[in-house]
């Protein structure tokens, strides 16, 4: 009886542990002053491919949910990979296909372009797999200096 | 003693329902899974956007196959969705499946929204829509023969 009121416990505290690790931002974000959506696109695609990262398509957020003239011209994604990194991760778990392939989402307001990324370092909190998260902890890395980059 | 037990069961239940990912297998090739999967969103109100091959674009360069593919899915009324409920969502859209060859099959799966859903409490309900939306595409999918 004792034993078991140790295991709950025990789970108990994993789940706080778990809580308590939720210390990873669920975004990475950069705002490109003075610049629109076309200037930033660029702008972006330049800093994917500096990072060793391949540009893979852009589309409107509502991209084939809607005819091609309502596309909304504010809100665009960019997808992009390293096919080095995704054979890596592939081989080492499946659970990686959740931050495949790499996204930034651009969204135009007035005085510029946000870029944001989901950070694939809280997205693998969750497996509870320490060497799946030291690599997302350097994708991390890699989304950062790409988010910076394109503001230069 | 029966309280403790049960209350460990529901823990552990718990812990499993937050974590698991809404998934469904049957047998067949990616290609019959894609055709079953078109017709399941059609059916609910959703459209196919794309489907990322990423095991072509790894076996064009060399690199073993890993029998994945992402298909992104969604439907037009999703988007004003996420802006009414918290626009940190629209980094969700189009929403994606993982599609796995495995032995038995085709497996799909849904992103995990309940770290989204714990993160963002307020947008609770709408990423409990989609997720119940895709768990009803998925268990069309798996009962179409």
């Amino acid at each position: 009886m004792a034993s078991l009121f140790r295991l709950l416990l025990l789970l108990m505290f994993s789940g706080l542990t778990g809580a308590s690790q939720a210390a990873e931002p669920a975004l990475l974000t950069q705002f490109l002053e003075g610049r629109n959506l076309d200037q930033a696109t660029e702008a972006l695609k330049q800093a994917i491919g500096a990072r060793n990262f391949t540009f893979v398509r852009q589309q409107a957020i509502d991209s084939r949910l809607v005819p091609v003239d309502w596309e909304a011209k504010s809100v665009r994604i960019v997808y992009f990979c390293n096919f080095d990194l995704m054979d890596a991760a592939l081989r080492r778990s499946k659970l990686t296909t959740q931050i495949m392939p790499c996204r930034i989402t651009l969204i135009e307001v007035d005085k510029g372009v946000n870029l944001i990324a989901v950070n694939p370092a809280w997205i693998s909190e969750q497996w509870n797999a320490p060497d799946l998260h030291s690599g997302c902890q350097q994708l991390k890395q890699d989304y950062l200096a790409i988010l910076e980059e394109a503001a230069l | 003693m029966k309280t403790p037990i049960f209350a460990l069961a529901l823990i552990v239940a718990t812990a499993q329902a937050v974590a698991s990912p809404v998934s469904a297998s049957k047998a067949g090739s990616m290609q019959s899974a894609l055709d079953d999967l078109s017709l399941a969103l059609i059916d609910h109100g959703y459209q196919l956007v794309k489907v990322q091959p990423i095991d072509n674009a790894l076996v064009k360069r060399g690199y073993a196959d890993p029998g994945i593919r992402i298909a992104f899915v969604g439907k037009e009324e999703q988007i004003q969705q996420a802006l009414a409920a918290d626009p940190a969502l629209l980094n969700l859209l189009p929403l994606r499946l993982t599609m796995e060859k495995g032995a038995d099959g085709i497996r799909i799966s849904s992103d995990d929204l309940a770290q989204w859903r714990e993160r963002m409490p307020s947008a609770g309900p709408v990423l409990q829509k989609w997720e119940d939306e895709l768990a009803a595409i998925l268990s069309d999918y798996r009962s179409i023969e």
